[in-house]
């Protein structure tokens, strides 16, 4: 059931302009969090924000979002002109380096896109503040109906804004005096993220603790999307995202996971502290769960390709299936029209494949992961050297302390042995370490100028 | 009205919030304002235990903190009070400029907030200024001299306040987030003896001074982070996109400057605890319960940094193992279709 477009959607389909989105995921987060609160608050105005970010030539990153106070004006929302003049100059003021400006607002918008109540705030925003303003539309209906028609795609359009000639009266006004409208069309995007965004969205969506006031053991109900029946292609290829998700979220690792798989990785892990082990097992976990997406999406694209009709020319020239694939015959009913962009892209990324030449033709850089492998190899052997230190250390104590103890039951009674016992113990296990405490610090001063190339 | 409901989708917007359990993210004036009179925190100086911070804050203040580079940065907190716990719903940056060891707001900042929250609450967020945070960017989350001065003063005139340290270069080295938040114990206060310390944690030698100076004026709380419904869900469709860097980067690489600070300040460390131990073996009867311990920290320390570093390895011989091969054998597989 395709929704039909409003009437402002753009439908020229002219090469779309190479604008380029990058969406940074504290927005998303930004508007989550405040339609959450505009709902809890029960607040009746629009859901209405400002985007800030950067503008460099046709790419725009789109980093911090804010909301806004919207006033009616002869029926018309509007962005309240002064509160929002003051409040954008308070976001610039803090966002100096890289400087930030207003690329766009967000809205939430249906499925069918900007109507006619929404182009007000644009036109004023094009007016007043930037003429490429952009224009992100959140859905929350496609929130709603989960995984059934968005598949994995995140539940937002973005638009930007383009005049257009009405068609048809547009020819017929004679000159300059032609009457342009605004219409809105689809922009392209991409999801961008620092590393330390990256690593906090990876914190906030691993650990759990949801937004229950009292603490009660709600439990998760995740893994809704797993069930949905899967493994239809579809003709587009829209299904990957779909598909891969699926998987991804029926195999991924749960922490209960974790706890049970311990064996030593790494040669030199088995001596490490648990809680080290455990850092490396996470960060291990994740690589894991990359991989199986990686896993997921390939098993896709090759699932996409068996299924299409056997090659009109019957020669075995066409190499767009995968190397390790047999050519089995399609099982399920063939597919009738080939996407052949599709098809040209796979084409290009396995051509591109050999072209990845292992690192071990390149000797720089074997060299450079030689170094940085004795490095770290050095590093840990630092650390184990610390720990027999201090296991001499112990060790030198301990049997100081029984031989004193046994000398000094051997003078007298052991009442007196508690003053000079000790002394002799402290000094024997100093003496003991005082030697391998310089060794360790020599291993640490050559590491330091082999780390530092 | 109906109409206007349905242009700006507010109906489908409410339904993706189940008050239940994103109950955290309402706000009761009056609540507020009569936990405010109460203010229990006044007779009991470890009257707040937990710290609830929301996903949006907790990715404002890391980005923020690292934003500012090796520089320190600084912002406040919005959010309330709820039994003993902190709730933080919001973040924002202020107009301040650090050094790379201090940062402290000055008029201008204060006049920023100001406007900035009589702002926010035109606009229906009633929420007040309930923390501050700033970034120790490499050092670790305690509180310096300075920020221990700074909390009493907010502790005094605008309580409850919450201090929150952010490290960002170690929350890129550790691969999770580095973060600690501070209440400060009014000065004539003596806190019992601090039970143990499970928050270890390695502090520069250039900084440990400081650390030790002050550790007994403040305790820290129990933090912990929520999300929405909404934000779940949106973060379940985000790993699609965001599963390529996690595979793509490497840790070593990104913060070799850091490793490398990290070493030095180790060296520095070993050589200090090498002196002691010589100096003890010479005197003979010292006390040297002492130096065991900077031994032990020491050894600490570089078990931590080694940790750090293995996984870094790990994660380059794993991608190395994954898509080395891979050329090779394509073009073996391309060598053998042509002959």
């Amino acid at each position: 059931m395709a929704p039909t477009p409003t009437s402002l959607l753009s439908t020229h389909q002219s090469p779309s302009s190479d604008l380029h989105i990058n969406l940074h995921p504290l927005i998303l987060l930004t508007i989550s969090d405040y339609i959450t609160r505009h709902t809890l608050r029960r607040q009746e105005t629009p859901i209405v924000g400002a985007l800030i970010g950067q503008q460099s030539g046709r790419s725009v990153s789109l980093e911090h979002a804010f909301e806004c106070q919207t006033v009616q004006y002869n029926g018309q929302i509007l962005l309240h002109e002064t509160w929002f003049k003051d409040r954008l100059q308070q976001y610039k003021d803090v966002h100096l380096a890289p400087a930030l400006e207003l690329v766009g607002w967000f809205t939430t918008i249906p499925v069918t896109g900007p109507e006619g109540a929404h182009v007000p705030i644009h036109q004023q925003i094009l007016h007043t503040y930037n003429e490429t303003a952009v224009l992100l539309a959140f859905h929350p209906a496609s929130v709603l109906e989960e995984g059934a028609a968005v598949g994995g795609k995140l539940p937002l359009t973005i638009y930007e804004s383009v005049y257009e000639n009405n068609e048809g009266q547009g020819m017929e006004v004679d000159g300059a005096e032609a009457p342009l409208e605004l219409r809105f069309r689809e922009l392209p995007y991409s999801v961008e993220t620092g590393e330390a965004e990256m690593i906090s969205v990876d914190f906030v969506a691993r650990g759990g603790g949801n937004a229950t006031a009292i603490d009660s053991a709600a439990k998760d109900t995740k893994g809704q999307a797993s069930q949905k029946a899967v493994g239809q292609v579809d003709r587009k290829g829209k299904a990957v995202d779909r598909e891969s998700k699926a998987v991804d979220d029926s195999s991924m690792l749960s922490s209960e996971d974790e706890e049970r798989m311990r064996p030593p990785f790494h040669p030199s892990l088995p001596a490490m502290p648990l809680l080290i082990i455990e850092a490396v097992i996470a960060s291990l976990t994740a690589r894991a769960n990359a991989v199986k997406m990686l896993h997921a999406r390939i098993q896709l694209l090759k699932a996409y390709l068996t299924s299409l009709p056997p090659s009109y020319l019957t020669t075995t020239t066409t190499t767009t299936d995968p190397p390790s694939d047999p050519t089995t015959p399609p099982t399920d009913a063939p597919i009738s029209e080939i996407n052949h962009p599709l098809l040209r892209s796979i084409l290009a990324l396995l051509s591109r494949l050999p072209l990845l030449l292992p690192p071990e033709h390149h000797s720089t850089f074997r060299q450079e992961t030689l170094a940085e492998k004795s490095d770290v190899e050095l590093v840990s052997l630092l650390g184990s050297l610390g720990r027999s230190v201090k296991e001499a250390r112990e060790m030198g104590r301990k049997f100081g302390m029984v031989e004193g103890a046994s000398r000094g039951k051997g003078k007298s009674g052991y009442m007196s042995m508690a003053g000079g016992a000790m002394d002799d113990v402290w000094s024997q296990g100093v003496n003991g370490d005082g030697g391998s405490g310089g060794g360790s610090n020599g291993e640490g001063l050559s590491m330091d100028g082999g780390y530092a190339i | 009205m109906d109409r206007f409901q349905k242009v700006w989708e507010l109906e489908n917007a409410a339904k993706l919030v189940d008050p239940q359990r994103d109950a955290l993210y309402a706000y009761d004036d009056a609540e507020q304002k009569s936990i405010s009179n109460e203010s229990p925190w006044k007779k009991d100086p470890h009257y707040f235990k937990n710290v609830r911070i929301s996903a949006v804050a907790l990715l404002k203040m890391v980005m923020h903190a690292r934003s500012g580079g090796s520089i320190e940065v600084m912002g406040l907190m919005q959010g309330k009070i709820s039994g003993d716990t902190f709730i933080v719903t919001d973040a924002f940056r202020l107009p301040v400029e650090g050094t790379e060891t201090r940062v402290n707001a000055s008029d201008q900042a204060n006049e920023y907030v100001v406007q900035y929250l009589a702002s926010c609450r035109e606009n229906g967020r009633a929420e007040n200024a309930i923390g501050w945070y700033h970034s120790h960017p490499g050092y670790g989350c305690w509180l310096s001299g300075i920020d221990v001065d700074t909390q009493l003063t907010q502790q005094m005139f605008q309580d409850p306040f919450l201090a929150v340290v952010i490290d960002p270069d170690r929350t890129i080295s550790a691969g999770k987030v580095e973060i600690g938040a501070f209440r400060t114990f009014p000065k004539d206060y003596q806190p019992a003896a601090s039970g143990g310390g499970d928050g270890y944690q390695t502090i520069p030698l250039a900084k440990i001074e400081d650390f030790g100076a002050h550790a007994s004026r403040y305790y820290s709380l129990e933090i912990s982070h929520f999300k929405s419904t909404l934000d779940s869900h949106l973060l379940e469709l985000l790993w699609n996109k965001y599963w390529v860097s996690t595979l793509s980067q490497s840790p070593l690489f990104t913060n070799r400057e850091y490793g490398s600070k990290q070493m030095l300040d180790l060296s520095e460390k070993i050589r200090q605890a090498e002196k002691n131990v010589k100096a003890g073996s010479r005197g003979g009867q010292h006390r040297f319960n002492g130096q065991d311990t900077q031994l032990d920290k020491v050894i600490r320390d570089s078990n931590k940094i080694a940790g750090e570093e293995v996984t870094g390895l790990l994660v380059s011989e794993f991608k190395a193992k994954l898509f080395n091969t891979v050329g090779a054998t394509i073009a073996q597989e391309d060598n053998a279709s042509k002959a």
